[in-house]
């Protein structure tokens, strides 16, 4: 090694000390007190619009193509449980929906499915929430989900499944493509509940059973039956839409003093720790919504947030 | 052979106007208005004092069309006159038909009277414009459904789960008209069918008529080609009373003696016997008698623990009963598909009138469709700011049978779906239990077709008897959340 190259060297070691110093300063601030490294566990972001709060986030995550591999059949389960209106907050935004259908087609999805065991009638709350017209335009198919009321029609795609990992949920009726698809993404959407106090990420996966096993849950323990559900297949990634945010009369909502705009969105691949903190931001105490506890018990997750590495970003 | 000109033109209108007539009650939704071609329906509709400018238009232009043409209507716009022609295809020889003019005018007295008198029940399972709705709704729809999910075509909301006396009717009035139609052709029509024996009274003396010219020779080809009966080919005479305009006689005449025009001739003098006026005024005696006995007796008094739910814009149920003629069409447009036909329900009174079975469904909160579809009068339009206001019945709550008073887990099922939020979950020891804001319930049934708790759920929605607006809910004190401020966690 002659003289010059030695030079060279030092000063691009010098450089990338100092870059990495500054970098690692920015983590700093961002990872919070805990200080960890590495990509983040769990992502919360405020701010902005429901897509553009997406972008960056996944980014954070490793991007889409880390969830999505070329050739894969996609799930994305929104929640469009009511026939409301987008600004009643009940159900999932129809732009969010839009733009992670996209980014899983730009992955390279073959397919991209989006449904949901809805409370109101299928067709109409497909409607009004106005996810239906937002997937389709962006390639995914929309499959009508509601075994009740379109018996023969829909009943006949969910199917048995056996839960060896529930307590009280054993067995029960679940849609096919859940069962079948290789990635499965929730969306839900963070809102107050009259039953278990709260409905985000765990709470959501009601959504993919039939009618009949819902009214199983509700008659045998319904925080256990969700915890259960969530044990059999967690979902690959939890993205919560908390951009308009339904805190109270919850989960169908009287008016419009119930709703919140509060900008959030939190993405990770931990139910247990999405849901906790997304009790924090619909302010509530995560210790009195019976299914988070129960299904940090199984084994799905931690409530302890501050092992975690959380990046917030504010927009 | 002549080509059958003017039976061909017959068959094309009414087979275009059967189509129409099966989309718009059946597969595309939206255009049930068209129902406005129903005379019988625009009549009590009118009578009912809700009618709109394009029913009276409707029945304008259908008793115009009878005065000018005769009957027309039966055999190209009324669904049930082509259900029969199909029934009687390949058919070709008729028998001579004696005139059932007295049963048919008693049957006609019978049953107007007993609606005056307050019961309707004759009237929806004779007028076409009822009776073939329900083999539509509980025989075609259901046997369609069957098809589509044997063959697995992905048909959604086809299906329409026919009640058990839905069910019940459709099938006699089926087989009733299959055998006599395939028995004497449109006897039917001449003898049981209120609107043909109104329609026939129009049709005395219409303008256009088919007659017979001095040309005929009694042959009898065009009598035993009348599905009607209504050619008497010794006489020389065509009795328009009863003819409902097939045509197919024209083309059968080998001497050109049936003409379709402007004709003078032969009318068929109105000759009341004695005995026949009695036997239609003791038909009538008859229907005013059954309709008052049945009105004050047959009805299920005002007790609102087993009393059924109306249909929105049902009114009172006095009213109700009066009024509607059981035809199910807002059954088949119900989106909460919770309208279904009623058994014993309403009392022997309202035998078939629909009812809100939330076993089926519930009354979806932003749908007006019922109303919107009504083609008899018996549903007020009320707009949807109103009606998501509007009691239907109020819910009951059971405690001792509730789920979390019981198991002391977590349901609030009922409360989730509650639209109005009337059932508020109150803490009870470790759990939430429901708390009911009577004054908020409206009865849409949600929370009784969720709740969880079989046979009988924990809340019950009872019907009342005199529909009417309930408090608007109320706006609650907004919450000040931490995160508004910056990262709760």
């Amino acid at each position: 090694m002659n003289r010059r190259d030695f030079l060279k060297t030092a000063a691009t070691l010098a450089a990338l000390g100092v870059v990495s110093k500054v970098a690692g300063a920015v983590k700093q601030t961002s990872a919070g007190a805990a200080g960890k490294s590495g990509p983040a566990d769990l992502v919360a972001i405020r701010g902005g619009e429901p897509e553009e709060m997406f972008d960056r986030a996944i980014r954070e995550l490793g991007g889409m193509e880390k969830f999505v591999k070329k050739g894969q059949t996609v799930l994305v389960k929104p929640n469009i449980g009511w026939d409301r209106p987008v600004e009643a907050a009940a159900n999932t935004n129809p732009k969010l929906v839009a733009r992670i259908v996209r980014r899983c087609k730009e992955a390279g999805a073959k397919e991209v499915y989006v449904f949901d065991t809805t409370c109101s009638r299928w067709d109409l709350a497909y409607k009004s929430s106005g996810i239906a017209e937002a997937a389709r335009k962006e390639g995914a198919i929309v499959v009508g989900g509601d075994s009740a009321s379109d018996k023969g029609y829909l009943e006949k795609y969910y199917v048995d499944v056996e839960n060896p990992n529930g307590r009280r949920l054993k067995k029960f009726k679940w849609h096919r493509l859940v069962k079948d698809c290789d990635v499965f993404i929730n969306v839900p959407v963070l809102k107050h509940h009259g039953g278990p106090g709260m409905t985000s990420a765990m709470k959501n996966l009601m959504g993919t059973v039939s009618k009949g096993t819902q009214r199983y849950f509700h008659a045998n323990d319904l925080n256990q039956c969700i915890a259960d559900i969530c044990a059999y297949r967690k979902p690959d990634l939890n993205v919560i839409d908390a951009y308009r945010v339904m805190v109270k009369r919850g989960p169908r909502g009287v008016d419009s003093s119930d709703v919140k705009l509060l900008k959030y969105q939190l993405l990770g691949t931990d139910i247990v720790a999405l849901d906790t903190a997304a009790a924090a931001v619909i302010g509530f105490d995560h210790r009195r919504i019976g299914h988070i506890a129960l299904g940090e018990k199984l084994g799905l997750g931690t409530r302890n947030l501050k092992k975690l590495n959380i990046k917030r970003i504010t927009v | 052979m002549r080509v059958p000109v003017y039976r061909s033109a017959r068959i094309g209108i009414a087979a275009l106007s059967f189509v129409l007539f099966l989309s718009a009650t059946w597969f595309v939704k939206g255009y049930e208005g068209w129902y406005a071609g129903q005379i019988g329906s625009d009549l009590l509709k009118i009578a009912a004092g809700r009618y709109t400018l394009g029913v009276l238009i409707a029945a304008a232009v259908i008793l115009v069309l009878t005065l000018l043409f005769g009957r027309i209507y039966c055999s190209v716009v009324c669904p049930l006159g082509i259900l029969q022609d199909l029934m009687m295809m390949f058919k070709r020889k008729f028998r001579s038909q004696r005139s059932y003019r007295v049963l048919r005018y008693s049957v006609f007295g019978f049953v107007i009277a007993s609606l005056a008198g307050g019961f309707i029940l004759p009237l929806a399972l004779l007028m076409p414009s009822s009776n073939f709705l329900m083999v539509e709704n509980n025989i075609f729809r259901k046997v369609w459904q069957m098809v589509s999910e044997q063959l697995e075509w992905n048909m959604p909301n086809q299906a329409l789960n026919p009640a058990v006396s839905g069910y019940l009717a459709a099938w006699g009035v089926f087989i009733l008209l299959l055998v006599l139609a395939r028995w004497r052709g449109r006897v039917y029509c001449n003898t049981l069918c209120p609107v043909g024996a109104l329609l026939g009274l129009f049709a005395r003396g219409a303008r256009f008529k088919i007659f017979m010219t001095d040309a005929c020779v009694s042959c009898g080809a065009c009598e035993r080609a009348c599905k009607s009966g209504c050619i008497d080919a010794k006489a020389g005479t065509v009795n328009t009373e009863n003819c409902v305009m097939c045509l197919n006689c024209l083309d059968k005449c080998k001497f050109h003696a049936l003409k379709f025009g402007r004709g003078k001739k032969k009318v068929v003098e109105l000759s009341v016997s004695r005995r026949n006026f009695l036997v239609t005024g003791g038909a009538v005696a008859g229907g005013v008698a059954t309709g008052l006995v049945v009105s004050k007796f047959g009805g299920r008094t005002a007790n609102d623990k087993v009393a059924p739910v109306m249909p929105p814009g049902a009114g009172s149920r006095e009213e109700f009963l009066r009024k509607c003629v059981s035809c199910g069409l807002c059954i088949g447009a119900c989106k909460g598909h919770v309208l279904t036909h009623s058994s014993l329900e309403y009392g022997i009174g309202g035998i078939l009138q629909p009812y809100l079975n939330f076993k089926r469904g519930v009354c979806e909160f932003n749908c007006t469709s019922c109303m919107d579809v009504c083609p008899c009068g018996a549903l007020e339009k009320i707009p949807l700011e109103e009606k998501k206001r509007l009691r239907l019945g109020v819910v009951h709550y059971n405690r001792s049978v509730c789920i979390p008073y019981v198991d002391g887990t977590v349901c609030g099922a009922c409360s989730e779906h509650c639209p109005v939020g009337a059932l508020e979950m109150v803490p009870y020891k470790a759990t939430k239990i429901p708390h009911v804001h009577t004054d908020l319930c409206i009865g849409c049934g949600a929370c009784q077709n969720i709740c969880p708790v079989t046979p009988t759920p924990a809340v019950v929605v009872h019907g009342v008897s005199k529909q009417f607006l309930v408090e608007k809910p109320k706006q609650t004190p907004p919450v000040k959340l931490k995160a508004e401020e910056d990262f709760p966690f």
